[in-house]
């Protein structure tokens, strides 16, 4: 009798050591492995680099958190502190996913910009090297000037593939590349024909 | 005694979750999220996949261990999980080394391009050499913004069409040492420079040889050389003349017939040559013959030697042109007949 009564004692004494437990935020775990994963699959790594490594470094916090408490004496566990962590992983995920599909717009608008100003800077210097003064003297320049031309109509033409591949940080520096180099030919032309009415 | 027993079971089950090296597995944690991260994991892709499977594996065990009372866990578990922290660290320093070596390498490559380019860009080339040579300047910019935003990746591959670029470039340039190697484009040069020097020692006449590799024009006086000018040549130099338009100087064995002085041509002073000679018609019949030459193009005159040079460029129609104080020099010594031999190149 006495041992059942001591058994009953320790069942109860368990009952409550079980139910005292802190319950593991699986929901929340979850949620910020979710969003992170999102803002992973919104090219963050490659438009929103610094947000994407905050909301990892948080996560992998509380990923440590949760597991210490894991390991923690069942009565003291305590995952206030997890739950806070993933909260802030949540949301800094949600942030750089929503940060670089804007950033990503952002790039693909500036690409289209850049795409016409490069076109309207081949056609300014195309017209100019049309109207520079043909003849003896002249002649290598306007030659080597077309072929620096035909050469920035190649590279407009690589840019714009890497634009529809999607590939708008690349097709960026691309068109700012043709953009610098269509506007330093057309002051070569200029200058070009200033030497030429010097002569 | 049972109940003794079940108590003393009760407490070791209570204690034994401190014995997982917690700290450690979150250490362990930390540097997995680094490792599959887009800064690491694709320079590295297929290592982190091995240690990610590893890790899963090892994730198992952890889990399970920690619901195990420590006296049932397996001491290996402890072994793997120092394993697999060491590989963490070892591939983090790996990548961080490989970053490091792209960064240095993808930086000295672009500045050895970027060297050759400027030099490229010096010199007097054909309209498809600036083709190229523009596509590969556009494409270097856009390398290095790509190299200064960090990703190595990229870079590498927009290097890779750069460098293919710069392979094409080179076969361009490369015409104008293929030609001037010629063995027997050199034969020829050789034989009229040797008969030329010959003349100029046989006939106590002086005799001009213009060498346009060297763009140099050298005056033989009895076989001597007297005076060497720098000279510029047609925008397309590297060529023989074989038309009218075509910009190339012509290469054959001339002679001055007419000396214009001031007044007399818009380029200072100026040397008229017989160009073209009975060798250059000949030429000439036979390009047009062959359908090389349209029918309606004629084959070209008024081939000169002048002033107005010192440009450092090629820029005459393919005349030679000096600047107007060598220019000056040279007319006081030319006679009219004077033999002016052109030469692509000659071996000194």
């Amino acid at each position: 009798m006495k041992s059942l009564k001591s058994l009953a004692l320790v069942v109860s004494g368990l009952v409550v050591f079980a139910a005292g437990c802190a319950q593991r935020p699986e929901l929340e775990l979850n949620a910020a492995q979710e969003a992170v994963k999102n803002a992973v699959s919104a090219e963050a790594g490659v438009y929103a680099p610094d947000e994407l490594k905050a909301a990892e470094d948080l996560m992998s916090s509380a990923a440590a958190e949760l597991s210490a408490q894991d390991e923690a004496f069942a009565l003291s566990r305590d995952f206030d502190q997890a739950k806070k962590l993933l909260a802030d992983a949540e949301a800094k995920g949600t942030a750089a996913a929503e940060a670089a599909r804007a950033n990503k717009e952002q790039v693909k608008l500036e690409c289209e910009e850049l795409k016409l100003a490069a076109e309207a800077a081949i056609a300014t210097a195309t017209e100019m090297l049309a109207k520079a003064p043909k003849g003896k003297g002249t002649k290598a320049d306007i030659e080597a000037l077309q072929g620096d031309l035909s050469g920035l109509g190649t590279a407009l033409t690589a840019a714009s593939a890497s634009y529809d591949a999607g590939q708008y940080m690349t097709a960026r520096d691309e068109l700012r590349s043709v953009v610098t180099k269509a506007e330093a030919i057309s002051a070569e032309i200029e200058t070009a024909i200033l030497k030429r009415g010097r002569r | 005694m049972s109940t003794r027993l079940l108590l003393t079971l009760c407490c070791l089950a209570m204690t034994s979750c401190q014995d997982l090296p917690s700290e450690r597995w979150g250490r362990l944690l930390a540097m997995r999220g680094q490792l599959l991260s887009d800064r690491f994991a694709p320079y590295s892709p297929e290592e982190v996949i091995r240690f990610e499977e590893d890790f899963a594996h090892l994730g198992v065990r952890y889990s399970s261990a920690s619901n195990q009372f420590s006296f049932l866990r397996s001491p290996s578990l402890f072994y793997e999980l120092d394993q697999s922290e060491e590989w963490a660290d070892l591939l983090l320093r790996h990548i961080s080394r490989r970053k490091l070596f792209l960064w240095k390498s993808q930086k000295d490559e672009l500045e050895t391009v970027a060297g050759q380019l400027s030099m490229i860009r010096s010199r007097q080339l054909k309209k498809d050499a600036r083709e190229v040579l523009t596509l590969a300047e556009v494409q270097l910019n856009a390398a290095r913004e790509i190299w200064r935003r960090g990703d190595f990746i990229d870079a590498e591959n927009r290097i890779e069409s750069l460098l293919e670029t710069y392979s094409v470039l080179e076969e361009k340039l490369d015409l104008a040492d293929r030609r001037f190697r010629d063995p027997v484009l050199m034969e020829m040069w050789h034989e009229w420079f040797d008969r030329s020097v010959r003349r100029s020692v046989k006939e106590g006449i002086d005799t001009l040889v213009v060498v346009k590799a060297d763009y140099r024009a050298i005056l033989y006086r009895h076989g001597v050389p007297i005076r060497e000018f720098p000279v510029e040549l047609g925008w397309n130099w590297i060529d023989d003349k074989k038309m009218q338009g075509d910009g190339a100087t012509p290469e054959g064995e001339y002679r001055v017939v007419l000396k214009k002085g001031r007044g007399r041509t818009k380029y200072h002073r100026a040397l008229l040559l017989d160009y073209p000679n009975a060798r250059d018609r000949k030429l000439f019949k036979l390009a047009k013959e062959s359908g090389e030459i349209d029918p309606g193009v004629g084959i070209g005159a008024l081939i000169e030697i002048h002033g107005d040079g010192g440009t450092g460029q090629n820029w005459t129609d393919g005349c030679v042109a000096l600047s107007n104080a060598d220019m000056e020099d040279l007319f006081q010594l030319a006679k009219p007949g004077m033999p002016v031999t052109i030469v692509g190149a000659i071996s000194r």
